[in-house]
């Protein structure tokens, strides 16, 4: 290293730290004070901690490696006292991004946008476009079929599944031993959420699926690519051509489409149902050599074979499932 | 010679672009990615880390990094912002359920100091399934006319079918290439 960049570096660094123990003080005073932290003050030492940031930023490659990261060490603490902060500070209900924490950036903290334009933006929007996107939702102890899902246009569309329990849901092509072809060809994507303690029977459909927060429930799916997220105790059979993957789940077994499901004439993808059950699972929360604790393949003595199909009342669902799901 | 010259030189030889394709989950990053590159379409799985596709298009090679788009995965975007002359956002078309989470997205990516004036190319793919929304309605859902920091442009397009694909390319290429290279497309403008 050469003299100059050595005598930056002592100097940026004495600079820093006294910014940033001078921040410190600021930000313990905050903690101190009992009531809730004034706003200005909040934003004011949010701004002064992201221009140190920069300033770290632009030194980069003038420090030393150590100090460079001992200083975005400190940064990062500030950082995360001063979220801790607002946190306190801010009510609950007025602006949360649900979002997970950001992993801390290495270089400028880029200052939050302010909550109320966001809001503003937000409510602007059109979201709830209903005109081609069918929905099944908030049900329990109920067995649903597609009587249930107005009849859709001709039109490609995707289907929501959401906020159910205790239901079976029977959205195959066959209807009552006889294959209709018209059903679930139009779906584009599916998505589900918050299904618990339920039984998903879905078409083979060309698009995605993607499936938040499903608990002890079974899904039986043919689809183009399969992503589940933050689920535990569930038994999907799935027909698919690509990778399926799962992010933050656990106890996820997988089991092939099963055949006496599938006999409808519908295309079927792009490799026979008949399968060998080996699955190229990929999870998304433990990307490493060794094998993921948090699916298995589904023995084939274990598979389901008494499905549901056929319309039961309410009472006898529970039973149903009680008998199924996995606990 | 002053300094830009010399820069603009050291670009002249190389004419390399480096694009990034970025987008929420599902989008078909890695779908358009393929069909572009002439390859099979059927059995691509969601993108766990990256993929680098290296091409020549007209007189230009284009290094293309596709990032892959689940939640977890996002954190990680920022490590291929470097020397990106082009960002292409790339949206599921048939996705209004998601459609607020694609504009946060897109609207935290552009605050970004290292993608300051990269181009920014939005593709409104799966337009070949009827019902999907249109090339207006995502503009607007976006909010794409409020970003004055960088060149937008929005194609709506079809990794299945291919539509439009080079189109949208060859729109951010000569985007990149005005800002870029600029005294040779004078030069060869005139």
């Amino acid at each position: 290293m050469s003299d100059t960049n050595w005598g930056f570096s002592q100097t940026f660094l004495v600079d820093f730290q006294s910014t940033r123990s001078d921040l410190q003080t600021r930000v313990d005073a905050l903690k101190l004070t009992n009531a809730t932290p004034a706003q200005q003050s909040l934003h004011d030492l949010t701004v002064d901690l992201a221009k140190l940031g920069k300033r770290l930023s632009d030194a980069t490659g003038s420090l030393p490696n150590y100090d460079q990261r001992q200083c975005e060490l400190q940064i990062k603490n500030l950082e995360n006292e001063l979220s801790a902060l607002r946190a306190s500070s801010a009510p609950k209900s007025k602006f949360a991004f649900k979002k997970k924490k950001v992993l801390p950036s290495s270089t400028a903290a880029p200052v939050a946008p302010e909550p109320a334009v966001q809001t503003a933006d937000i409510s602007a929007l059109p979201l709830s476009e209903s005109s081609s996107h069918l929905s099944l939702s908030h049900q329990s102890k109920a067995y649903l079929g597609w009587s249930l899902i107005p009849t859709a246009s001709s039109a490609q569309c995707d289907l929501t599944i959401s906020n159910l329990d205790h239901c079976i849901v029977n959205l195959l092509p066959i209807s009552n031993g006889t294959p209709d072809e018209t059903k679930g060809t139009n779906i584009s994507a599916i998505h589900i959420y918050d299904v618990s303690n339920s039984i998903l029977l879905l078409p083979m459909i060309s698009g995605s699926v993607l499936l938040h927060n499903l608990q002890n429930s079974i899904v039986v799916i043919g689809c183009h690519q399969f992503r589940m997220h933050t689920s535990n105790k569930v038994d999907v059979y799935i027909e698919i051509p690509s990778n399926p993957i799962i992010e933050h789940c656990s106890g996820i077994r997988f089991a092939p489409y099963p055949a006496i499901l599938s006999q409808s004439p519908t295309k079927l993808l792009h490799h026979s149902s008949t399968q060998a059950s080996t699955f190229a699972v990929q999870d998304f929360s433990h990307i490493r050599e060794t094998p993921s604790p948090n699916w298995t393949t589904l023995k084939e003595s274990d598979w389901t074979t008494a499905w549901p199909v056929q319309t039961t009342d309410n009472t006898a669902v529970v039973d149903v499932l009680e008998g199924l799901c996995p606990k | 010679m002053g300094l830009l010259t010399i820069i603009r030189k050291n670009r002249q030889k190389e004419k390399e672009m480096r694009i990034l394709f970025l987008g929420l989950d599902n989008a078909g990053k890695t779908t358009i990615l393929k069909k572009l590159s002439g390859e099979d379409i059927t059995g691509i799985s969601p993108t766990l880390g990256f993929n680098i596709k290296t091409f020549a298009h007209g007189k230009y090679t284009l290094n293309i990094w596709d990032v892959g788009g689940q939640r977890t995965l996002r954190p990680y975007w920022r490590n291929y912002f470097e020397q990106t002359d082009a960002l292409v956002w790339v949206v599921d078309s048939g996705d209004r359920f998601r459609m607020k989470d694609c504009k946060d997205e897109l609207h935290s990516l552009l605050l970004e100091d290292r993608l300051a004036g990269a181009s920014l190319l939005v593709f409104a793919n799966k337009q070949d399934l009827q019902g999907s929304m249109t090339e207006s309605e995502i503009k607007d859902m976006l909010d794409l006319p409020g970003i004055k920091s960088h060149n937008w442009r929005i194609w709506s397009c079809s990794a299945v079918t291919g539509h439009n694909l080079v189109t949208g390319l060859d729109w951010v290429i000569g985007d990149i290439a005005s800002r870029l290279y600029y005294s040779t497309t004078v030069q060869s403008s005139q």
